[in-house]
């Protein structure tokens, strides 16, 4: 058993490791960017990367504020859109689910946002299509993979590869990379 | 109706780098950061189908060939907007002449809503030689390249100005502490002196020949520049920055005066570790490296002139608000 629990923790380790430093200080700049301009961040992701998604949202909005909820700081606009049930039901049900993002981006999507796309395959037809439709708008896209990166990798702007084919090692490496983010955040802002 | 926001920047190191002349023969280099303090141009279709331009003055006139404003006239023919167009800008520090790089972040801001407004996208590279283009080659301005992309990719930057005329943005990512503690031990004064930077970098380009050896040693400072940042050496810094300035001063005659050398010393004499006056000198601000525990002392030396707070940023030109 010591053996079983020591092995996904090294390779959790390893894999995490290969993540390169200057791929998540680019997704920094660009969701600081995105802050400064009052833009909002669109976070998307199917099954454990919508929950990453969602939890990423909150530590966005809130986290990085502390416990003060009367700080009076700039806040920032993160929209996890995989929490809307009945949008995503919606456009599930009458056209189809490779359209869920996307026309939820049609509705909000400015120039000044970013677009935070979560998919360890880097491959599912609802993330592609909604990268596809920020990037008519020129949006920043930051993209989350694992796998071999997929078709995410090649589309992402700012591109955190975990190159692991285990869903428990990239998104649990994907998790730990959005709390390093929040941290981040937490320091800058006052 | 669209409106640009485009950030001013400061530059530490390498000024004068970034010229053609230089740069064709020798590398050149800049670190600069944009920092929160923007230029806003807004533009609208015109309903009366003329121009207007508004700045510091206002321009009705019927066709972009009218227009006085050299730098507005040449962005409306290089994109190929003959008329029809409302332009109007605003600027969190007016007047010219500041140093801090104002007229490229309008430049780069009225390219990038102007492209917009032709609903064609122009990325932040292409954005900044264009204003280069329009700048330098079209209204004849006498200066370098290091503006333009420092405002239209924007944050803290190592800016490389190759010999075969490429330029390469790299970005300098700080750890929040030393981004903080840099910030920190900046105080920017204002001279109080509205100086046209023409004069003096027409002189300073006609001398890049004679003054080759100091700008290479510019050039090179910088890597040393940014190695000691990364090390939080910040007192390093500052006596860079004095010796980049001491420089700087023999390129050309106007980029000190009486009064600039006699502010630098009381901030020097009050416990600064350095200093330089931005962009290309003579007047505009004066940016003091300053120990936390002197801070006081420095304001209160120079007491007479006065502060304005600052803070880096990450973003460059961009769109902000569309209708």
């Amino acid at each position: 058993m010591e053996d079983y629990i020591k092995n996904f923790l090294s390779e959790l380790n390893i894999k995490i490791n290969k993540v390169f430093w200057k791929d998540i200080a680019r997704a920094i700049k660009i969701l600081n960017s995105t802050y400064e301009n009052g833009g909002r961040v669109y976070l998307i992701g199917n099954g454990g990367s919508a929950a990453i998604a969602s939890h990423f949202a909150n530590d966005l909005n809130k986290t990085v504020l502390g416990h003060k909820g009367d700080k009076n700081a700039k806040r920032f606009q993160a929209i996890a859109l995989s929490d809307n049930i009945s949008v995503l039901t919606a456009w599930a049900n009458d056209v189809g689910f490779d359209c869920v993002f996307s026309e939820q981006l049609k509705n909000f999507a400015q120039e000044k946002d970013t677009l935070l796309a979560i998919s360890s395959s880097g491959n599912s037809p609802n993330i592609i299509k909604a990268v596809e439709t920020v990037k008519n708008l020129h949006i920043p896209v930051i993209g989350l993979v694992g796998f071999d990166g997929g078709k995410l990798l090649a589309l992402s702007d700012a591109k955190i590869h975990v190159p692991s084919f285990k869903y428990a090692i990239v998104e649990s490496a994907h998790d730990a990379i959005c709390h390093l983010i929040t941290t981040y955040f937490e320091e800058i802002i006052k | 109706m669209i409106i640009t926001r485009t950030p001013l920047r400061i530059s530490f190191v390498g000024g004068g780098t970034d010229f053609e002349g230089f740069y064709r023969k020798y590398p050149g280099r800049v670190l600069s950061t944009s920092i929160d303090k923007y230029v806003y141009v807004t533009l609208n279709p015109r309903f009366e189908g003329n121009i207007r331009v508004s700045y510091s003055k206002t321009e009705n006139v019927d066709h972009w060939e009218q227009i006085e404003h050299p730098l507005v006239k040449a962005a409306l023919e290089e994109v190929g907007i003959e008329k029809g167009i409302e332009i109007t800008s605003i600027g969190d520090i007016p007047g010219r002449g500041t140093g801090l790089g104002s007229s490229s972040s309008f430049t780069v801001g009225l390219l990038n809503a102007l492209y917009f407004f032709k609903r064609e996208y122009i990325p932040p590279d292409v954005l900044a030689e264009k204003a280069c283009h329009i700048e330098i080659d079209k209204a004849k301005s006498p200066i370098g390249k290091q503006d333009q992309y420092a405002v239209a990719f924007g944050g803290l930057n190592l800016i490389t100005f190759n010999c075969d005329g490429k330029i390469e943005v790299e970005p300098i990512y700080l750890n929040p502490k030393t981004k903080e503690d840099f910030q920190n031990h900046l105080l920017l004064f204002y001279t109080g002196i509205q100086r046209s930077a023409n004069s003096i970098l027409s002189e300073q380009k006609q001398n890049i020949g004679k003054k080759f050896e100091f700008l290479q040693k510019m050039s090179d400072m910088v890597p040393i520049f940014k190695n000691i940042l990364e090390k939080r050496d910040f007192q390093k810094m500052g006596e860079i920055l004095n010796q980049g300035w001491l420089m700087k001063k023999e390129l050309s005659s106007g980029i000190s005066n009486p009064q600039i050398d006699k502010m630098y010393s009381l901030a020097l004499k009050a416990g600064a570790w350095g200093g330089k006056v931005l962009g290309a000198g003579g007047g505009g601000f004066f940016l003091a490296v300053v120990p936390p525990e002197k801070q006081e002392n420095v304001k209160e030396a120079l007491n007479q002139y006065q502060i304005t707070p600052i803070r880096f940023t990450e973003a460059g030109s961009k769109i902000v608000f569309k209708d």
